[in-house]
């Protein structure tokens, strides 16, 4: 065949398709495998010019034929004019999609402009050409700009400006090197044996010879179907599946509870018997979990609040006396996935002085190296992680999970290095997931409208893990009007939970917002007016101002529509805490003429190189190509995992922290070299090779919430994120569809580091929650618990045509207690996503949807089709 | 997946011959079904015989008015072809509503036609199915049934075909040119699918080693009225819950002369609405009627506990589709009508 314009030769087996050709034999590895199965496009190559999904594709059938891969893709003036706008208009965060959709986009704006010309082609148009393409991070509206662009010619020729993510070129190239693309020199595969039972003791395993490792717990137990039991490893993938195939298992199967509606119910099997076996019960949450005593399958009440007797009495009287300041309602959310599009997966390696070496799919570099160094008995620098590029987290990649522990384990025994990685069934059954919820809200007004009490129980389903927090959050929300917020966790015999992208907060969300939706047409108040006054906090009155201000939301017309299309606004406001690690460090040295930073952290396409990035260039004055990163690597400096919105607070300021000691150092050598604004002479730097500074993160004005940071969190710091979301959709009330058309989301957390990034970012926010809202559900089996969703067909995430059109707008004042002046976004841009929705919803038929997702079939019981 | 042989045949009878004389040999078209299969263990053919280079790739106008497509013709040329857009728009709208760009530039109208059903326990070699494995039950009749059939199921096999493309060949009265080792053959595209009954293991009427050739659609001048709606649960890709195809002609007093009807999603093959045409042939067409024939279509659905819902759905889907294609019959833009509002497909 003709590859990437020169003539290759391959002869691969029967049984091999064109990706893994691609990618296995010929080392191509910016072509992504994420579903194997034809969905998510990451996979496209192009054969004959044509855009073709490699993964469904013998790789016989490319004998003959052009292929042009990602790697191909750029002609001799440089790269392709996609890419080029890929990059500029920042369509893409992790980047692992990124590809995928950009040859599918080169062939798309190929063929455009030779039809139509240097023309836009409109938002429908794209996403048609776009449509067999997912992306997690939900990039969608980089990606609709960077296409629209490219058609209209705008990026023939290199950008002056350097593009706002500083690993952009990497990622449109496919140079950028993700776990899944690292397989060393006789590096062994592996593959993890997993549970068929939902409860079961395991009386025997016989691996049938294989190298391997035993991963059940002490009591032989397992709890869900697909729980790993066993991993094995073999020269080849191959030979490393047929030894999986050989391994029996003898299980002695148990009773399992698998309905979270009656596993609390008496007589129910119980998941944990023991208290051992309770205290060894995973977390699905951050942090140590909240004490909750056991009944059974029933774990909890882990109580907050204040007046919480005197929230329970009014309620109930209210109750009694039919009061309609009243709002009493259950909601109920199910399982999450994560779905980050490049799996879980670790490449392990011992090498001859005992250090263990772990390339490794992660959102906390230093929380691996702490945890494999403690469990292996070694010192934190002899385990050396490395996470270059990281292709989505979400939560569910935190912490020494199976993978590391199975490859690091086999690697030992094999005397090789051991790749493990999760195939996209074992990514949608055993990664975690978002647990689902059940939750009891009680809220009343008084007579003068204001909230007198607030009552939730929300009972959590995450499966065989605890942990779950979703009431609790009600200490965030309105004010301090009595309250009582209590958390219980449901067990049953299904997969555990992990922290998603603000744990409980889109479930909590998804409850309390609807619920002051309905509190203000009983006061027949204004939504956000309503909001704004129980609310209080002058940041978010900001937002509420804003929100209100919109055209969409002022225009609006009021009370359910009629006809078969009928149009809706809804708005939600959300809450979260943000954290900084006030160990962060950055470190700066001038290498080769360059600055160059260096941190532990990683980059799961949030943007932390780019934060740095811009700090160092912005602080010094530094032309783009003065400065680079390294990130992702567990020898460099401390930097706290991405979660709780901490990342971005942490690095920023330790970043600029590092920049000025840098000057002050550079100004000492060679005092020249500074210019009165604080400017480093590029040229300059070649003569102060190796000068060098590290910077911290200093503590806040006022300290933080906590005395000290809390072990493994991270310091919560002083105020709250905040966002309101504006949503507008358009219901088919014939056919049940349920489509948003515009989202302005207004964010509240200080200056932004990176405006495009961040940006970014809550554009992702807004499409992973509408994807909670209306599509996404795991399924399990009710007879064996196993789960049904097992593919990126069935499990389904937002694609580019169901992206409505994102205004993001931020309330940038109010942060000046905060070193940098700005922290996270990444939680509290997504949490209300899914009430904004369903208030939509609501405006638009008069219904209330009760149950995420709304489905079609949902919403047309919901309006009474007959 | 497990290794297999891979072969190219000469020719269309050599091609059947070789898979016909090999119980573990198969076809192999665009591959974007059975290579899936052959991933999943669902499929794990010793044989493959690739036919893509054989001369079946074109889309050619046939004397008596009619069409013939090529069975090689890949979805995506199909879809853009002008005889098809110009003459049978439903079939371009029905197979640009089905998967994505890049399968369907390697999927096949053969293959789509033999696609088979994306019943979960069917693809989990792990779970009991009739399917997959004769006798073993069917998972789906106790398990998740949200998008099974409707109509014609049996207690052996309650899973649905998913085509899209076929319920457009089957309102359009499409033949499916087959090929043996030795004749050829034509079966209308309405007896190619067989309903489950206690033998689910067949989807259709073909013997193995029987090629498909060709599919050809017959002159239908109402065919160019005709349109495709498919209700899924996203606006980009998804299998239809339900679906319709429909196309309508008009007498000069504006009653309905002739119509096809043909429902997916529903049913273990493309279902042809037989009741509701006859129930709307000859007679006014009054939004009344319409309603009429989607609840007389509907009649005999016999819903699982777990897809209770699309029976209404049906029903609604197929009156907007009727709707839309009586506006358009009458010259209108589709946007008028008894609902007033915009029609257009989303
Ligand atoms: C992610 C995804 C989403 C999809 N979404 C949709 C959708 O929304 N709607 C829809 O309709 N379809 C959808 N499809 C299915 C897709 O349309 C089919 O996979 C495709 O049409 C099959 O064509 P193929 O040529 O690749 O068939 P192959 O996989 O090559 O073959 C399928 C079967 O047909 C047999 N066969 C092939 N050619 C012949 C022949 N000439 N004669 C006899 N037997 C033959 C093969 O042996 C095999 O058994 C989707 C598929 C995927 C992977
Ligand atoms: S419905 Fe049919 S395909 Fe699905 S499990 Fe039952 S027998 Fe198998
Ligand atoms: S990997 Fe091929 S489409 Fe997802
Ligand atoms: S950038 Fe698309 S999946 Fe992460």
């Amino acid at each position: 065949m003709t590859l990437n314009g020169a003539a290759a030769e391959a002869s691969p087996g029967s049984d091999t398709t064109a990706a893994e050709l691609v990618r296995d034999e010929l080392g191509l590895t910016g072509t992504k495998v994420a579903c194997g199965a034809g969905v998510c496009g990451a996979c496209t190559l192009l054969v004959d010019g044509t855009p073709t999904a490699s993964c469904l594709l013998p790789a016989t059938a490319l004998a003959g034929r052009t292929v042009t891969t990602v790697e191909g893709l750029a002609g001799p003036d440089g790269l392709h004019p996609v890419q080029r706008a890929f990059a500029a208009h920042d369509g893409m965060q992790c980047g692992y999609c990124t590809p995928g959709f950009v040859v599918e986009a080169a062939a798309f704006v190929d063929r455009h402009r030779a039809e139509h010309g240097d023309t836009r082609p409109s938002r429908a148009e794209i996403a048609d050409a776009l449509a067999g393409h997912l992306c997690r991070c939900g990039a969608y509206e980089g990606i609709y700009a960077a296409v629209a662009a490219a058609c209209a010619g705008e990026h023939d020729t290199e950008s002056p400006l350097p593009p706002p993510r500083a690993e952009a070129e990497e990622k449109v190239t496919g140079r950028a090197r993700y776990t899944t693309d690292v397989r060393p020199e006789g590096c062994w595969e592996a593959v993890l044996v997993r549970s068929t039972r939902a409860h079961a003791r395991v009386a025997a395993v016989d691996a049938g010879g294989a190298v391997h490792v035993d991963l059940l717990g002490a009591d032989r137990t397992v709890r869900y179907v697909g729980q790993p039991l066993l991993a094995v490893a073999a020269p080849t993938p191959a030979e490393a599946r047929a030894a999986a195939e050989r391994v029996a298992v003898d299980y002695r199967d148990l009773p399992a509870a698998l309905d979270p509606a009656a596993a609390h119910h008496a007589g129910a099997p119980v998941v944990y018997p023991t208290r051992e076996a309770q205290n060894a019960a995973p977390s699905n949450n951050e942090g140590p979990p909240l004490p909750g005593r056991w009944r059974g399958n029933l774990r909890g009440p882990s109580g907050f609040g204040w007046r919480g007797g005197t929230a329970v009495r009014r309620v109930k009287d209210a109750a009694k006396r039919g009061d309609r300041r009243l709002v009493a309602e259950v909601f109920r959310t199910g399982p999450q996935v994560h779905t980050a599009l490049e799996p879980h997966a670790c490449v392990a390696r011992w090498d001859e002085h005992g250090d263990l070496h772990l390339h490794t799919s992660t959102q906390a570099v230093v929380g691996v190296a702490e945890a494999a160094a403690k469990r292996w008995g070694l010192p934190r620098e002899r385990v050396h992680v490395t996470a270059e590029h990281v292709g989505g987290g979400f939560g569910a990649k935190g912490g020494l999970r199976v993978e590391v522990v199975a490859a690091a384990e086999l690697a030992r025994a094999a005397g090789a290095p051991v790749r493990l990685v999760f195939d996209r069934a074992e990514e949608l059954t055993d990664a975690g997931h978002r647990p689902g919820a059940r939750v009891e809200l009680g809220l009343l007004a008084d007579a003068k409208g204001d909230l007198a009490a607030l009552t939730m129980d929300a009972y959590n389903d995450g499966g065989m893990s605890t942990g779950g927090m979703v009431a609790t959050l009600g200490l965030l929300m309105y004010g301090n009007a009595p309250r009582r917020l209590r958390d219980f966790d449901v067990l049953t015999n299904r997969p555990p939970g992990a922290p998603f992208r603000g744990p409980g907060g889109a479930q909590f969300h998804w409850a309390l917002e609807q619920g002051v939706d309905m509190m203000a047409e009983r006061l027949g108040e204004d939504p956000l007016a309503l909001r704004r006054r129980w609310d209080g906090n002058r940041k978010r009155r900001a937002l509420y101002d804003w929100a209100a201000a919109l055209p969409v939301w002022a225009e609006r017309t009021r009370g359910a529509g009629t006809g078969r299309f009928r149009r809706g606004v809804g708005v939600a406001a959300a809450n979260w805490i943000y954290l900084t690690d006030p160990a962060t460090v950055v470190d700066l040295v001038v290498e080769d003429g360059a600055v160059v930073a260096r941190s532990a952290v990683q980059d799961i396409g949030t943007g932390s190189r780019s934060v740095i990035t811009d700090v160092v260039r912005t602080e010094l004055g530094l032309p783009a190509d003065r400065v680079r990163v390294g990130v992702g690597r567990s020898g460099w400096s401390y930097a706290p995992g991405s979660n709780g919105s901490r990342t971005t607070a942490s690095i920023g300021p330790a970043a600029r922290d590092a920049a000025r000691a840098l000057r002050e150092e550079v100004r000492r050598r060679a005092p020249g070299a500074v210019s009165g604004s604080g400017a480093l002479d590029p040229e300059a730097l070649k003569s102060l090779e190796g000068t060098q500074a590290g910077g911290r993160r200093r503590r806040d004005r006022g300290g933080y919430l906590t005395p000290v940071a809390l072990p493994g969190m991270g310091a919560p710091g002083r105020g709250l994120t905040g966002a309101v979301h504006v949503m507008e959709v358009e219901v088919d009330t014939l056919l049940g569809q349920v489509r948003p058309l515009r989202c302005w989301a207004g964010i509240s957390a200080g200056r932004m580091y990176n405006d495009r990034l961040a940006r970014n970012q809550c554009e992702g926010g807004v499409v992973q929650g509408i994807g909670y809202a209306l599509y996404e559900q795991r399924r399990d089996d009710p007879v064996t618990g196993a789960v049904l969703t097992t593919n990126l067909e069935d499990y389904r995430i937002p694609g580019i045509g169901d992206t409505p059109e994102i205004t993001v707008h931020f309330h940038e004042e109010g942060w000046e207690h905060v070193v940098g002046g700005g922290v996270g976004i990444g939680e509290v841009s997504t949490i209300g996503v899914a009430a904004a929705v369903g208030n939509a919803v609501h405006d638009a038929t008069g219904w209330r949807p009760r149950e995420v997702p709304i489905r079609p079939d949902r919403l047309l019981e919901g309006i009474g089709l007959k | 997946m497990n290794p297999f042989d891979y072969r190219r045949a000469e020719d269309a009878a050599g091609a059947a011959a070789m898979v016909a004389d090999n119980p573990a040999a198969a076809f192999l078209g665009g591959g974007t079904n059975l290579v899936d299969h052959m991933k999943l263990g669902v499929a794990a053919p010793e044989v493959l015989v690739d036919i893509t280079h054989l001369p079946m790739d074109e889309v050619e106008a046939l004397p008596e008015g009619g069409v013939r497509i090529g069975a090689n013709v890949r979805n995506s040329d199909l879809a853009a072809h002008p005889l098809i857009r110009r003459r049978y728009p439903v079939l371009s709208q029905a197979l640009l509503s089905g998967a994505s760009g890049q399968l369907r530039n390697l999927a096949t109208t053969a293959g789509n036609l033999l696609q088979r059903t994306r019943c979960v326990y069917f693809q989990d070699t792990s779970t009991p199915c009739n399917k997959r494995e004769p006798g073993t039950g069917c998972s789906a009749l106790e398990g998740y049934q949200r998008y099974h059939a409707i109509l014609g199921a049996s207690p052996d096999c309650v899973a649905v075909h998913p085509s899209d493309m076929a319920v457009a060949l089957t309102a359009l009265d499409a033949q499916v040119v087959v090929q043996d080792a030795a004749t050829e053959r034509r079966v209308p595209i309405a007896r190619l699918h067989r309903l489950p009954g206690e033998a689910p293991e067949h989807d259709t009427v073909l013997n193995h080693g029987d090629l498909i050739t060709a599919v050809e659609l017959p002159d239908m001048p109402m065919a160019v009225h005709a349109r495709y709606r498919k209700v899924r649960d996203r606006a980009s890709f998804a299998f239809a819950l339900v679906s319709v195809a429909a196309a309508m002609s008009l007498g000069a007093d504006g009653s309905v002369s002739d119509v096809r009807i043909a429902l997916g999603g529903v049913a273990h093959k493309p279902w042809r609405a037989l009741r509701a045409e006859e129930a709307l042939r000859d007679g006014p067409a009054t939004e009344e009627r319409f309603a009429a024939a989607a609840r007389a279509e509907l009649a005999e659905a016999r819903p699982l506990p777990g897809n209770t819902f699309k029976v209404a759905l049906a029903r609604s889907a197929i009156t907007a589709t009727l709707r839309q294609v009586h506006a358009e019959a009458r010259g209108g833009d589709g946007h008028g009508g008894p609902g007033g509002h915009g029609e257009e497909q989303r």
